[in-house]
């Protein structure tokens, strides 16, 4: 994918995003990082056109990122699951499919439980939310993105609310994924995942984006900022 | 969708105002307090029946009017007459100085004796019987007497220096001295026999009457017009023929059944 | 040891149907003991004549109850925007509004619409306005039951809602409402329960409600004892019901 960043500045009572000016193509799987309050999740919910940007522009492959049509090609995986907590899992899916995308019936039910199958939850899919796990939720959520056939999906920090067990649950899943050939950017805590899953990294401090690379950089940090940060991190 | 129901909102007020504007003139809005038979009340199916209701559609027929009963509560009807909800009150209302300050009343048509209904064991006690007197009753020291708020059921008492409790309405002035938390009440003769029937055991009848209460009909101050052919109307009751006569027809016997003693004649003279 | 009839006999009393039974069988025999305390010919021939208008008096009561469920909806709903809206003016007028119905009994208010504020607008339609007041009565507790069911849908929702670009109708329909009227039905049929308590105070108007019709049918001959146990239970067969059907959709539709 390509992204491109330009004069992005992003305010809510203090600015959280200072001018940032950025270009990246070529990779299918970004991952950023960094401590709370880096701006890490502001960026990924104006990447994913979900919030407008105080001023400045984003870009990617090519699209204005509040271009309409680009947002129909957004998947996005909350922290929460952001279930609809009085549908069930397929339901969550196939509402989707039919009242936004105009899919009838019985291909959304195809659709819905194709993915939810590939998320491991072919028992579930009757179950409403909160009758299933953190991790079940998380991947319904998961499945959700996903049946809507987006080219690029965004995850912010999507295993931060489970526990260790799940988080790998869901990680896993994901890492599935990848053979679908779709393209990612997310934010995560987890930096075996990093490794395992991102081909590029960004790494934010303070509303900038302070280092970035593959993520061999995790390794060997040029920065301090990021020294400091793996250091910690271990 | 909020401006919707907030529209919708507005709407229905304007229609809840308008729906009840100005009643037409021609009708004649008779009040009176449908709980008090055989003189106002209803029978089954909610229709006003009773002989007020009877001297009520007289009076149209009298002066040409359609008439329309009003159904108010009775502590209700003065402030009714005055605010112009109805043009005059049949309702077997008592005429007195207090009244007589807010509403203009008729001449007499009726006569009510008011007497009353004794608690029976109060009575053993002080050897009272139906045909005591009134100075019986009144030479009792620290008897507890009940009335209806607002009507000479309490004002008479009063006048005599007791004191009297007040009943928001006649069922629970009755069940007082049925029951004994109260010795005395004083009413007119129909209520007071019924009052009776419903507690044989626990109640006596004492007929001689403090006082005739003269009956008229209200209607707001200053209309005389209203006032002259109401009056007018009620002269002719003596007639032969007239109102008392038809009265008696269709009441006597209802009369005679709920008093056991008396017909109409108890009401028409004082 | 516990022999083989006290277990019985325990499991039997502990079984919650026979509980019930004797909890009813309880009341009843009180009420039992009242009656015969109280006079000593129980019975309802006095009101037989006055069938049709108590039968009257009991759909107008649910009539009435109806109407004023209905109108406190709207007007609840009315006040929750006023008090989520940005004027200022219009969350203040909500909040004196609020204290002010709450301070006030029910039957004043009843009194006061029908009696003095109805004249004051030349409006002398005394059921009218007493249905007005029990709207009006109504109107908070309604909007509090708006305002808890619908700050129950999360910002999260709104953001998936927004994510997958759904129209407002559509979030209205699927999403929202069908949340919010899950959440609104207890609460709603306890006030609608409150409103058919309430309706009988609606006899001060003269209205023939069931209250009024069982008090006119007891003017001739006062039999009080019979009149309002009958009045107790007919009230009863109205709101027995609908608090079993509140309890049931509760279970229901819990999310």
């Amino acid at each position: 994918m390509k992204l491109e960043l330009k004069n992005l500045s992003h305010s809510y009572d203090v600015e959280v995003l200072h001018d940032l000016n950025f270009k990246l193509d070529n990779y299918k799987s970004v991952a950023i990082i960094g401590v709370s309050g880096s701006g890490k999740s502001t960026l990924i919910r104006l990447l994913s056109g979900l919030e407008k940007p105080t001023t400045g522009e984003l870009f990617v492959d090519g699209y204005a990122v509040q271009d309409e049509e680009y947002r129909r090609q957004v998947g996005f995986v909350f922290q929460n699951h952001n279930l609809f907590p009085h549908l069930t899992l397929k339901r969550n899916i196939t509402l989707v499919l039919e009242k936004t995308r105009g899919i009838d019936k019985i291909k959304a039910e195809e659709i819905a439980l194709k993915y939810l199958s590939l998320l491991h939850l072919e028992d579930q899919v009757d179950k409403i939310p909160k009758n299933v796990s953190g991790g079940q939720a998380q991947r319904a959520s998961i499945a959700r993105a996903l049946s809507i056939d987006p080219d690029v999906i965004f995850l912010d920090e999507p295993t931060s609310s489970l526990d260790p067990i799940l988080t790998h649950e869901v990680l896993t899943a994901i890492e599935e994924l990848l053979e679908l050939g779709k393209q990612f950017i997310f934010v995560t805590h987890v930096m075996s995942f990093v490794k395992d899953f991102a081909d590029y990294v960004l790494y934010m401090d303070s509303g900038n984006i302070t280092e970035h690379g593959t993520p061999d950089i995790l390794d060997n940090p040029k920065t301090k900022e990021l020294q400091g940060f793996m250091s910690r991190v271990r | 969708m909020k401006k919707i129901l907030l529209s919708l909102t507005v709407v229905l007020f304007i229609i809840i105002l308008s729906a009840c504007g100005k009643k037409e003139d021609d009708v004649l809005r008779i009040g009176m307090d449908l709980q008090y038979p055989p003189f106002e009340t209803v029978n089954g199916s909610n229709v006003p029946e009773g002989i007020s209701v009877d001297i009520a559609y007289a009076f149209g027929e009298f002066v040409g009017r359609e008439v329309e009963i009003v159904n108010t509560n009775f502590l209700a009807i003065i402030p009714a007459i005055q605010s112009g909800e109805i043009d005059i009150a049949i309702a077997s209302m008592s005429i007195t100085a207090e009244r007589e300050k807010s509403v203009d009343f008729t001449n007499p048509y009726f006569y009510f004796k008011i007497i009353s209904l004794v608690n029976d064991d109060f009575a053993t006690t002080n050897s009272l019987t139906e045909d005591s007197t009134i100075e019986d009753l009144l030479a009792i020291v620290g008897a507890r007497y009940v009335g209806i708020a607002a009507q000479v059921s309490v004002s008479i008492p009063e006048s005599y220096g007791k004191i009297v409790s007040e009943a928001t309405d006649l069922g629970t002035a009755i069940e007082g001295v049925a029951q004994g938390t109260s010795d005395i009440l004083l009413m007119s003769a129909n209520p007071v026999v019924n009052g009776y029937k419903a507690n044989p055991d626990d109640t006596i009848v004492v007929w001689d009457a403090f006082v005739a209460s003269p009956i008229g009909m209200a209607v707001k101050e200053g209309n005389s017009e209203l006032l002259q052919q109401a009056n007018d109307f009620i002269a002719t009751f003596k007639d032969d023929d007239g109102l008392y006569d038809q009265l008696k027809i269709d009441w006597e016997e209802v009369l005679l059944e709920n008093l056991g003693r008396y017909g109409l004649d108890f009401y028409i003279n004082e | 040891m516990k022999t083989w009839v006290d277990t019985d006999l325990t499991s039997i009393l502990m079984n919650k149907t026979v509980s019930y039974i004797l909890a009813i069988f309880t009341i009843v025999a009180f009420v039992t003991i009242v009656i015969l305390r109280s006079t000593s010919g129980f019975s309802l021939s006095s009101f037989t004549p006055y069938k049709s208008l108590i039968i009257s008096g009991f759909f107008n009561t649910i009539y009435v109850s109806i109407v004023s469920l209905f109108g406190s909806l709207i007007l609840g709903f009315v006040f929750y925007e006023f008090s989520i809206s940005k004027s200022k003016y219009l969350i203040a007028f909500t909040d004196v509004f609020t204290e002010i119905i709450y301070g006030t009994p029910l039957l004043v208010l009843i009194v006061i619409s029908a009696f003095v504020i109805g004249p004051a607008f030349n409006t002398y339609n005394r059921n009218l306005m007493g249905i007005a007041a029990l709207i009006i009565y109504m109107t908070p507790y309604m909007k509090n039951v708006y305002k808890s069911a619908f700050s129950s849908i999360t910002e999260e929702q709104y953001m998936a809602m927004d994510l997958f670009g759904f129209t407002p109708f559509q979030r209205y329909r699927y999403i929202i409402i069908p949340q919010v009227i899950r959440i609104l039905m207890p609460p709603l049929m306890n006030n609608f329960s409150l409103i058919i308590k309430g309706s009988a105070l609606l006899n001060v108007l003269s209205y023939n409600e069931l209250y009024y019709a069982i008090r006119v049918a007891q003017s001739k001959t006062f039999d009080f004892v019979e009149g309002y146990l009958l009045m107790w239970v007919i009230y009863l067969v109205i709101t027995i019901p609908l608090s079993q059907l509140t309890k049931y959709i509760e279970r229901r539709w819990a999310l």
